[in-house]
């Protein structure tokens, strides 16, 4: 992959996670309920502490590939 | 360490040893254990390092970057996700000063596991049992709590079994059984003496379990020592 779409990569998983980990449920929900993925699947409904997890994975990965983009470039 | 198979099991491998070593921290100064919480460690310590290793590659600098963003992105998960323990009868690790402690856990987990992949030393085997030790604890005591789990035992009573006094015996077991494999030179006779000394503390499910899982592990070790790089290899 190029440089520059590991920056790309980066800056969308970060904005992904920063907007669900970071704006309060209340805020999304008036913004859009379907962001809050309040549905259920198969017998497990999806939590607020889901939304968290997955938003964090995703800040995870935005640094990573952040720290891949820096890497590239000292190369 | 060019595969990628290699570079799953190294992260494997430095999650459970630090996971480990922060569960025996916890456990012996009275903080819960909870199987959710210990998940969401796992996962976000394992994506960590996995991602650094796979996309930079394995190195000091490497080390330092996953042992500073694991427990920070779990300390942001802990802030930001609504509570699932009751606190006024659970210590959960979730100020911030524990971060220094997980990230100290994490150093400790990531440079024994490149120094068991480094070229031959005198302390290589050591580090490497090392390594297996740790990670055989996370298991078992991971392993205890899923058991616990599909038994229908209630979280909160889980959290309130899962004590230093279940944890100890198998420490000793497994330190002892590393310990005789290491003289007589044979991996499988560690994981015989571990499984039956589990079998003697805990139950003989947990002795299977620690048998195989034990044997597996000193595999995966040696796995990874197989293709061993010391200098960090870009994707």
């Amino acid at each position: 992959m190029k440089r520059i779409s590991w920056l790309i990569w980066s800056l969308v998983c970060l904005a992904l996670g920063s907007f669900y980990e970071f704006v309060p449920r209340a805020s999304i929900k008036a913004l859009w309920p379907a962001l809050l993925f309040d549905i259920s699947i198969g017998s497990m409904r999806i939590r607020q502490n889901d939304l968290i997890l997955v938003a964090t994975i995703l800040l995870t990965v935005g640094i990573v590939f952040l720290y891949k983009w820096l890497k590239m470039g000292k190369n | 360490m060019n595969s990628w198979y290699n570079k799953l099991l190294f992260s494997i491998l430095v999650t459970l040893v630090m996971n480990a070593l922060d569960m025996l921290y916890h456990l012996s100064t009275s903080w819960a254990v909870h199987l959710n919480y210990a998940a969401v460690k796992l996962t976000l310590i394992f994506l960590s390092v996995y991602l650094i290793t796979a996309l930079v590659g394995i190195g000091k600098q490497e080390g330092i970057v996953a042992s500073i963003l694991g427990p920070f992105m779990f300390y942001v998960y802990y802030v930001f996700a609504n509570p699932t323990l009751n606190r006024e009868v659970f210590n959960i690790d979730e100020q911030f000063w524990f971060f220094f402690l997980h990230a100290a856990f994490m150093l400790v987990a990531y440079f024994a596991m490149r120094y068991s992949v480094q070229k031959a030393s005198v302390w290589k085997s050591y580090i490497q049992a090392f390594v297996v030790w740790w990670s055989m604890m996370a298991l078992e005591l991971l392993f205890l709590m899923a058991v616990w789990r599909l038994q229908g035992i209630e979280e909160e009573a889980a959290t309130m079994m899962m004590t230093f006094s279940i944890a100890w015996p198998v420490l000793l077991v497994l330190f002892v059984a590393l310990g005789l494999g290491l003289l007589v030179r044979k991996n499988w006779v560690a994981a015989l003496l571990a499984g039956i000394g589990t079998a003697l503390v805990q139950d003989t499910l947990s002795g299977v379990f620690v048998l195989i899982m034990t044997w597996l592990a000193w595999q995966a070790v040696t796995l990874t020592d197989k293709e061993t790089r010391t200098k960090s290899v870009s994707a």
